[in-house]
């Protein structure tokens, strides 16, 4: 049996409201995602201040980050690294991605500064000499 | 005569609530999420001298003439600590940035170096680096010595 149309011959009705659900949940899913790719590699910490900090350029320079907490604990890529094993892991990234690489230093604005300074040993070794740290303005600490 | 209404087969406006009420929820997920509640991060860019640098102008008198570098040693005990900058000692960051003001209207093309000592928090070597750079200075390194 034929099933009867409210629709006149020759009128054809899109309807719009579940394409714009499913464009705008697309959109948020990939927007997520990428936010949290992108915080798993900004863990959490009092980072020092500096007025002179340049505007982080999301370029295509290849990047390693190396964070550093109060205790001296070292974590590249979201696990905990022992300091003899860095230079090894950073010369590794730095095989991978070639001399221009540069190594970005998240660290505790209160560890000392000898937890700092085999870090940047430890790049130079690996052959790493672009290092920044990461840093925070004065008015956002407070 | 009487022309005929085009609408006059249309029933009763109706609003369709649900799509608008789930367009406004997505709406207000996708604003929730984008809005960004992390402090802004800067980059910091640095560079290492060899500790051979060091040395050689750390025993001499601070002469505003003639420098050839410039060298703020930071050292002490935890909440006590002193800056040295050539052999000018404060422990006060804002006399540093004196010091480090009056050099660089000199001469800013000096190279800086940064020799903290082990104990010291990294905020304070960063404090020092930061001022070297708003001040100018065309070179500014850490010292490190291998251990």
């Amino acid at each position: 049996m034929r099933v009867p149309s409210n629709l006149k011959p020759g009128q054809a009705e899109f309807n719009m409201t579940p394409m714009i659900d499913v464009v705008f949940l697309l959109i948020i899913f990939f927007l997520v995602s990428s936010h949290l790719a992108k915080q798993e590699a900004q863990m959490p910490l009092p980072l020092p201040t500096a007025e002179s900090g340049q505007e982080i350029i999301d370029d295509q320079q290849p990047r390693v980050v190396v964070n550093i907490e109060a205790d001296g604990s070292l974590i590249l890529a979201g696990r905990r690294v022992p300091p003899d094993q860095l230079k090894d892991r950073l010369a590794i990234e730095r095989g991978r991605s070639g001399d221009s690489i540069e190594l970005r230093i998240r660290c505790d604005r209160e560890t000392p500064y000898a937890n700092v300074k085999p870090v940047m040993l430890a790049a130079t070794e690996a052959g790493i000499w672009s290092i920044a740290f990461s840093v925070i303005r004065p008015e956002d600490a407070r | 005569m009487k022309r005929p209404s085009p609408y006059r087969d249309r029933g009763p406006l109706q609003v369709a609530m649900t799509p608008m009420i789930d367009v406004v929820f997505l709406l207000l997920i996708f604003f929730l999420w984008t809005a960004s509640f992390q402090i802004v991060e800067y980059a910091l860019p640095s560079s290492i001298s060899p500790p051979s640098n060091v040395g050689s102008s750390a025993e001499r008198e601070l002469d505003i003439e003639d420098f050839e570098q410039i060298v703020v040693r930071i050292t002490g005990q935890p909440g006590n600590f002193t800056y040295a900058v050539n052999q000018r000692r404060t422990q006060e960051l804002p006399e540093v940035r004196e010091i480090l003001g009056t050099l660089a209207s000199i001469k800013n093309d000096v190279p800086l170096i940064i020799d903290p000592a082990e104990v010291v928090p990294v905020g304070l070597v960063i404090d020092v680096y930061d001022i070297g750079r708003v001040l100018n200075f065309q070179e500014i390194q850490f010292a490190v010595e291998p251990d």
